[in-house]
């Protein structure tokens, strides 16, 4: 399908959900509120024209200091009709919370979890949601603009890289 | 490390199989819950390998950050490096000209086999086959220095560029290639002779990590993986990129799913990348080794002395660094993993709003729960050498 | 280094003492450690065409218990960090680290808020191998570095950096 028919498609059945849509760069892009995002993936998961199986990634972008702040990307693909769909859904910095959609796409699990930890974006309904590529005491989210590359905090200095062997050895029982 | 407890009544043992282990390919954690030696679940701790590329990506310019990306995904490092310059040159809307991607192709394919030969290696090693390992580097060696008469580094070439590519191959690289294209049949069949019906490969390999197409389209697997489970999805095949449309080659797919398949599957993968190889070389066409336009692509130094436009671009482009149009674009290839893609944010200026790297591997790993269930302890190892992960593109 | 340690500084075990570093430095079998890129040119160095097997580690141990020298290939995040101190705490005397590659070194092209910068912050180094990655024939460059070194402690000149835990400048 190209990307005029899939936009003009989703956009004609949910009026109300969809905000945008674009098809810039030959890539079919929609913009949905978020309360009709988990609509709007089921449709394209089940419908027979669009039939979008794969999840290929989700993610987040900070447009700090824009307002809305977030954007929450979706990327989808269907094996069997070779077209990819874009779908994103803005949120703010006070709200920052998206219904997860690990029960419509299994595979959106780990790349939740992933956005969680590095922009503080909370997916509700998540099964399990924490920390996954940084250490779970970790403060902030590093992604956020206002997070430097280098690091705000001094995570090291002994009581997080020194193990305490003897604390180790009282608490450990075999 | 094992820490033996009783865990909420039921007889199960809790233990780690830690980021140093030799057979994780990587700083790999996996927490295994066993019944005995029977999986009741295997959950990957990811994470020690995290980098921060993609926060550092929003610091440096659109050219500088070609060079963070091979250091990802290390094992095959130029098809990042081609997916991120597809990614930028699709925002800008740039023509690679004919030549650069006919020897994008050609490097792409050289890579998948460098890919595929450390996988085989490696995992031949940790299923206790240790001479495959070493016949698979004496291979790599070859294919390394490749990389090195192109790009002058054995691994980190950073050789793709957004347009094209940083040069144009040197005297004697076809004949390298060619040289190279003889010599791998033979090399390849020695190392199905020593795996292929060898019943202690067969024992371990047959049966174990088995995943259906369904689910395998359900975690979102890909790649190999994916297609030796029967999913009828290549990339280059389905929406094709730098003219892979050209190339006579055939997808390979299999139909049980388990480890043995993948081995199989990857293996055909490796002849069918030496086709393409050959089908590269012997029909280059001659070119342009990169495309042209002054805004985009630094000009050489005879465009400079000959025009004041060209001095120009070159000042702006080296000051201020290449500035796409504002939007986004997405762009994947089919790298020895699976879909490798870079979805790219711009706002105009001369660095990007977001870069996000989609890795096959961070995908494939979610399923190790599903795959390990039910199976001994010595499986697991056998199935993180088949899904192929390597922990620079899971964690980056 | 070597028998003197036990023994303390004593003429009778000059000779012996010679002995016994010749046979360490000769000897030397560093732990299967690999963390990125670098681990790559490390397995390449440890493959035939380069060969660590001719300079006498024969093999890279699996177990930090059996293992003399830590070889650090690669970027080292701040969530490895105590992983890895814990490996070089469970590593028997005499052990030697060499810090491979320019991310161990220093922290590398990474300069970010999740890797270590140098792993001197974690565990003292003998030898710094630099590159990016470094060619399979410069670690074994610095493997022969290190076999001087233990040879001839005292012409070792540079300070032994005993766990300098460098703060971080906030940017």
């Amino acid at each position: 399908m190209d990307v005029q028919t899939i936009v003009t498609k989703l956009s004609e059945r949910f009026p109300d959900g969809v905000v945008e849509t674009s098809t810039a760069n030959a890539e079919a892009t929609v913009v949905v509120k978020r309360d009709a995002l988990k609509d709007v993936l089921a449709f394209v998961k089940t419908d027979a024209e669009l039939d979008c199986d794969f999840f290929s990634f989700v993610t987040a972008v900070d447009h700090h200091p824009k307002v809305p702040r977030f954007e929450a990307v979706y990327e989808v693909y269907s094996i069997r009709l070779k077209h990819r769909i874009r779908i994103k859904t803005r949120i703010t910095e006070e709200d920052a919370r998206v219904p997860s959609v690990v029960g419509v796409y299994r595979g959106a699990n780990w790349h939740e979890r992933e956005a969680y930890d590095l922009f503080g974006i909370v997916f509700e309904g998540h099964p399990d949601l924490r920390r996954i590529v940084l250490p779970t005491n970790w403060d902030g989210h590093p992604l956020r603009k206002e997070y430097s590359a280098q690091g705000e905090i001094v995570w090291n200095l002994g009581k997080n890289v020194l193990p305490d062997y003897d604390r180790e050895a009282e608490e450990t029982t075999i | 490390m094992a820490v033996a407890a009783k865990k909420k009544g039921k007889r199960t043992v809790v233990l780690n199989m830690g980021p140093q282990h030799p057979a994780t390919h990587g700083v790999l954690r996996v927490i295994l819950e066993l019944d005995g030696e029977i999986i009741v679940n295997a959950e990957p701790d990811i994470g020690y390998l995290h980098t921060g590329i993609e926060k550092l990506s929003e610091f440096h310019n659109y050219t500088q950050n070609i060079t963070h990306y091979p250091r990802m995904d290390y094992l095959a490092p130029m098809n990042n490096e081609l997916a991120y310059c597809l990614a930028v040159e699709k925002l800008i809307g740039l023509e690679v000209p004919k030549r650069a991607r006919y020897i994008r192709v050609l490097m792409s394919e050289l890579t998948r086999l460098n890919s595929h030969l450390i996988w085989l290696g490696t995992h031949a090693l940790d299923i206790g086959a240790m001479t495959v390992f070493l016949y698979c580097f004496r291979e790599r060696e070859r294919i390394l220095d490749m990389y090195e008469a192109i790009g002058g580094q054995r691994m980190m070439t950073t050789y793709f560029r957004i347009g094209g590519l940083a040069a144009d191959i040197p005297d004697g690289f076809r004949e390298m290639v060619t040289s190279f294209a003889d010599d791998f049949p033979a090399r390849l069949a020695e190392y199905e002779g020593l795996l292929t019906k060898n019943p202690i490969w067969l024992k371990r390999t047959q049966g174990i990590g088995k995943i259906s197409a369904e689910e395998a389209v359900e975690f979102g697997l890909s790649g190999p993986v994916a297609r030796a489970s029967g999913v009828h999805w290549d990339i280059r095949k389905d929406t094709p990129y730098s003219s892979y449309e050209d190339f006579d080659f055939n997808a390979v797919f299999g139909t049980e799913g388990d480890v043995y398949e993948r081995y199989l599957v990857r293996i055909e993968e490796m002849r069918q990348s030496l086709r393409i190889v050959r089908q590269a070389v012997d029909n280059m066409p001659d070119g342009d080794y990169s495309a042209r336009d002054g805004k985009y692509v630094p000009p050489t130094r005879d465009r400079i002395n000959a025009s004041m436009e060209e001095v120009i671009h070159h000042f702006k482009i080296w000051t201020e660094g290449i500035k796409p149009p504002a939007g986004e674009a997405y762009a994947a290839v089919e790298s020895g993993k699976g879909e490798l893609g870079f979805y790219i944010v711009s706002d105009g200026s001369a660095r990007a709003v977001r870069v996000k790297v989609r890795p096959p591997s961070f995908v494939n790993l979610s399923s190790l729960a599903k795959l390990c269930k039910g199976h001994l302890i010595a499986d697991v190892v056998a199935i993180i050498g088949s899904l192929d992960i390597v922990l620079g593109e899971i964690d980056r | 280094m070597g028998v003197v340690d036990a023994l303390g500084q004593n003429v009778i075990v000059t000779t012996v003492d010679k002995m016994v570093r010749w046979a360490r430095s000769n000897s030397i079998w560093p732990l299967g450690f690999g963390l990125a890129c670098c681990a790559i040119e490390m397995m390449s160095a440890g493959a035939s065409r380069f060969d660590i097997a001719r300079f006498g580690s024969e093999v890279f141990r699996s177990s930090p218990r059996q293992a003399d020298l830590l070889i650090v290939p690669g970027r080292l995040s701040w969530k490895m960090a105590p992983i890895m101190r814990r490996l070089w705490d469970q590593m028997p005397e005499p052990k030697w680290c060499i810090s491979m590659g320019a991310c161990a070194s220093c922290g590398g092209v990474f300069s970010t808020y999740s890797i270590v910068q140098g792993v001197d912050c974690v565990v003292p180094v003998d030898i710094y191998v630099p590159g990016c990655p470094p060619r399979p024939e410069a670690l074994l460059d610095g493997l022969i570095k290190l076999q001087e070194k233990i040879r001839n402690p005292k012409a070792d000149i540079s300070p032994k950096h005993r766990l300098g835990i460098a703060p971080r400048i906030k940017v």
